[in-house]
């Protein structure tokens, strides 16, 4: 005999809206965040059509125009809409190239240390006797180095380069992915759920990754996000310092250093592309808010 | 009757730490329980928190092995098996949990969420998986369209529901249920006992149900098992228990256990104090503290269960009181 | 005159053109030294209703009464400052987890003389006395040496005692326990029921006790309301209403608990779930799932009426029933 429960007509589930619409209601809640979402988004186009939004090659220099002010300011000229460089190249096309780096650096490192951080926080929550204990020990010791003479050091033995500036900065972030995954999965797994899966018969590869690593997600792409914010800086650092990307590529940290000389009598040559780095990480950083005001409500409420 | 299981002196402590200087201390969190499981019938098992049922629930589960004793399911014992065979053992104890807030991956569709045992201990297709799924939902009350939703879009009972569903989909031969009506409201417990019942009809499946709620024990149990700090302290069928309790510590449960309807009152044992702690039991028998008819000899000695009256009793004074 | 006196309490989440009544039309009075129970369940705004009277909604809800009266003062027009002078003093509250209830960072000693100090203005050794006299009074052993736990120190039969003696401290009026043992095992719920209804008797408190389970309604309260949705559908006295139910819900919820049926193989249930927010039936809102329900039950929302016997929103109150 079974037993039918008659739900009323109006069926509770039937209000609720899709996971996706869900969580767009709670991100356009605030507004930081879209319009971070709306600056990444122009950044991004850019980034995926330089060559047909830029007006001129990156690396080309126009001897004739060295040091050539913003088209507003006096003895600009509308050729060159943001100005020249000390060499003549045009700004706004570096600085429409320097976004492919930005970001591509950015989304590099994120996934080079979110993937292995993951990994070995999951690890360390599943096996919390010997394991744990000896991978969070070197992540402390990771940790106590501040992270931009790491990032340094790194680029130093391996060499100045956007790959090894890529490695450098996933390395540093490396800690912070660990120990938030560790957290995570700790709290989870001590949840009725995990329990069931594991009388269900579930081992622990399936335990890691398809019972509690989704639970773990959103604070994750909060920190995800947030990262990638830091790696643009990191790497706008190491370019300052003349360890990260090399000429002649164009990388905003590397545009600021070469620009130092130029403050006084040039000084689009530094703010341009300071302003262009500080927008950035904000929209990404206002996305973040957005991010962790979207999901944590959801987790409350799954709860 | 076929006995399903035989429990023998389940023992299970758990070292925890005190600090970095000062050493481990052992949780004796069960103590020496034995009992025999039959077919389709329900055993209850009572007592309050501390008193080693939910670590009861987790050897019967085999999430972790005995410190000691054996329980043997058809004929292995769990206790001494080997992975693979703990592995084979495990889709004949399933278990249905407390919070069914908790108990249900947030993140995964309920339907995923049920074909999963059938993913990992059967060999069955894709398409068969799902079709045994809906099968069970509409058994267990529940729409089979629903099969894409998450858990947070259902309410307590409806996720009780699934709970069950759950641990019913590998048809095991023992279901533990750990409180599983105490987080519900009372209709919607009277529906969800109605399932449990309905199904045990059905499939001839054996019950633990774990409950510190005497009234909906009463309505459930065909034996019943009281359990104090780890140890059984009554055990026997549930119009013998309910009817002539002998156990100091059943006969203050049932009188402390509220009914509407006066007839139904017991007198009331007023028992003084709080459970102790299983880290510090005390000496002899673990309820003389508390017990109104505590002697000397209760201090010092601990009581074995021995068989009167038709059940299996551990008191030294059981004769004196009860005459 | 009644110690409180509530007419047609409403309280509103939600914006317009739709809000949800969490409670709809709640009359209710307690007189001095009365125990009256509050049952229902999920959804069926008890808690709701008490948190609205003591002003702890924090403008969440919207609060419409014709009357709400406590000990004569009105207190839709009070201030938050005259508000906050009476509660905790003459209106105290007690809640179901006394774990959470109680502050972790605090020593309880310290939380209990915090009531004191700022209801009664004590200051030194005279507040530590009456700390220590509060603590005894609710029966927690080795009260001295207790003053200086904190609360994850304490169980919860500990804790919900504390949590009692900062209730008590000013001798209120009045005393609302919202499901105080439900968090408890069963013999510490018979140690705190006892408690709490010796020192009712003993100040002459009026006790509102919030509760689902019924059987602890039947063991103590005088009155009993029984709530559904938002709406009260039935008050009478204890044990007449468990006798009695003159609404149908109310016979429902005593038939689905395990003691009415004992050596029956299956429980009697109500099909169907409490209505929420977006499925409000027109009509009564038991309709949808009350077994006697006809057309003119699904059409118009029926009143609360008076009988001999008690009150009952229904068309139709099972007045000739017999007895259970």
């Amino acid at each position: 005999m079974t037993t039918h429960v008659q739900t009323s007509a109006d069926d509770p589930a039937l209000h609720y809206p899709s996971p996706l619409k869900e969580f767009w209601q709670g991100f356009s809640y605030n507004r930081g965040a879209v319009i971070g979402l709306c600056f990444l988004l122009i950044v991004v186009l850019a980034a995926l059509f330089a060559p047909l939004v830029a007006p001129y090659n990156p690396v080309d220099q126009y001897r004739d125009y060295m040091l050539t002010p913003p088209s507003w300011s006096e003895g600009g000229s509308l050729k060159f809409l943001l100005g020249t460089d000390e060499i003549g190249r045009d700004l706004l096309s570096r600085l429409i190239y320097g976004s492919r780096l930005s970001l591509l650096i950015g989304l590099s490192a994120v996934v080079t240390s979110m993937l292995p951080g993951i990994l070995l926080g999951l690890l360390a929550a599943f096996y919390p006797k010997l394991l744990g204990p000896a991978i969070m020990r070197v992540m402390d010791v990771m940790m106590a180095l501040p992270s931009l003479l790491l990032a340094i050091a790194i680029v130093a033995i391996l060499g100045p380069s956007m790959l090894n500036t890529i490695i450098a900065i996933a390395v540093v972030s490396l800690p912070g992915y660990t120990r938030l995954v560790r957290a995570s999965a700790m709290t989870e797994l001590n949840r009725d759920y995990v329990t069931a899966a594991r009388v269900a018969g579930a081992g622990p590869m399936r335990l890691m990754f398809v019972t509690v690593l989704p639970n773990c997600m959103a604070p994750l792409i909060v920190h995800a996000t947030m990262s990638f914010s830091s790696a643009i800086l990191d790497a706008a650092a190491l370019g300052f310092l003349g360890m990260g990307v090399q000429p002649p590529l164009a990388e905003w940290g590397a545009m600021l250093s070469s620009a130092r000389d130029y403050i006084e009598r040039a000084w689009w040559v530094v703010t341009l592309p300071g302003l262009t780095i500080l927008l950035s990480v904000l929209a990404i950083n206002l996305i973040g808010d957005g991010l962790r005001d979207a999901l944590d409500p959801k987790l409350k409420r799954a709860a | 009757m076929t006995k399903v299981l035989q429990a023998r002196d389940l023992t299970r402590y758990y070292e925890v730490s005190q600090g970095f200087l000062k050493g481990n201390a052992t949780v004796k969190a069960l103590n020496g329980v034995s009992f025999d499981l039959e077919a389709g019938k329900t055993l209850a098992v009572v007592g309050e928190s501390g008193c080693g049922k939910s670590t009861l629930a987790r050897q019967l589960t085999l999430i972790e092995p005995p410190t000691s004793g054996s329980l043997l399911l058809d004929g292995e014992d769990a206790a001494k098996a080997s992975r693979s065979v703990l592995k084979a053992m495990r889709p004949k104890v399933q278990m249905v949990f407390q919070n069914p807030y908790a108990s249900l991956n947030p993140r995964q569709k309920i339907g995923v969420q049920l074909s999963e045992p059938l993913l990992i201990n059967t060999q069955l297709s894709a398409a068969e998986r799902e079709e045994r799924v809906r099968d069970m939902m509409t058994r267990v009350g529940l729409r089979p369209e629903h099969y894409f939703r998450y858990p947070h879009m259902f309410s307590g009972g409806q996720r009780q529901r699934i709970a069950i569903a759950r641990a019913m989909m590998l048809n095991p031969k023992i279901v533990v249920a750990d409180e599983p009506t105490s987080a519900l409201d009372v209709s919607i417990q009277a529906q969800v006992l109605n399932l449990f019942m309905d199904l045990q009809d059905e499939f001839n499946t054996t019950y633990v149900f774990v409950s510190h709620n005497l009234a909906v024990v009463e309505h459930v149990a065909s034996e019943v098992m009281v359990m104090y700090l780890g140890r059984t302290v009554e055990l026997g069928s549930q119009a013998t228990i309910y009817t002539r309790p002998l156990h100091p510590y059943t006969q203050a449960l049932l009188s402390a256990t509220p009914s509407i309807h006066p007839e139904n009152r017991r007198i009331k044992i007023k028992i003084e104090g709080e459970l102790p702690s299983p880290l510090k039991p005390p000496t002899g028998c673990a309820f003389h503290k508390r017990c109104p008819y505590a002697v000397e000899r209760c201090s010092v000695e601990e009581p074995q269960l021995r068989e009167l009256d038709q059940r299996q009793v551990a008191c030294h004074r059981i004769e004196e009181i009860n005459s | 005159m009644s110690l409180l006196e509530i007419n047609n309490l409403s309280v509103l989440f939600g914006a317009d053109p739709h809000p949800f009544p969490a409670v709809e039309g709640l009359d209710l009075s307690v007189d001095q030294g009365e125990i009256v129970g509050i049952a229902g369940e999920s959804g069926s705004g008890k808690s709701v209703t008490m948190m609205a009277m003591m002003g702890l909604l924090d403008g969440q809800g919207r609060i419409v009464a014709d009357k709400l009266q406590f000990d004569g003062k009105d207190l839709l027009t009070l201030s938050s400052r005259e508000r906050r002078k009476i509660v905790g003093k003459d209106i105290s509250m007690i809640f179901q987890d006394p774990m959470t209830a109680l502050n972790p960072s605090y020593t309880v000693g310290y939380q209990i003389m915090e009531v004191l100090k700022v209801h009664q203005h004590l200051h030194g050794a005279a507040l530590k006395q009456r700390a220590l006299a509060l603590m005894e009074m609710v029966e927690i052993p080795a009260a001295a040496s207790r003053l200086s736990s904190y609360p994850h120190q304490l169980s919860g039969g500990m804790s919900q005692r504390v949590a009692i003696a900062m209730a008590i401290a000013c001798k209120p009026k009045l005393l609302i326990a919202d499901e105080p043992t439900t968090a408890l095992d069963v013999t510490i719920q018979a140690q705190i029921m006892s408690l709490l209804v010796d020192l009712q008797k003993m100040h002459n408190m009026a006790l509102i006790l919030i509760t689902h389970d019924l059987a602890v309604v039947a063991e103590v309260a005088q009155r009993l309301a029984v709530m559904y949705a938002g709406q009260v559908v039935e008050q009478g006295s204890v044990p007449e209403i468990f006798r009695h139910p003159l609404h149908p819900y109310t016979e429902a919820l005593l038939s689905s608990i395990p003691e009415h049926s004992k050596g029956a193989r299956r429980l009697q249930t109500l099909q169907g779930i409490v209505p929420g927010h977006y499925d409000r039936p027109k009509g009564c809102l038991l309709a949808p799932r009350c077994p006697y329900a006809v057309e003119r039950c699904r059409v118009e929302r029926p009143e609360l009426e008076t009988y001999p016997q008690g009150a009952a929103r229904c068309f139709f109150p099972l007045l000739d029933k017999e007895a259970r």
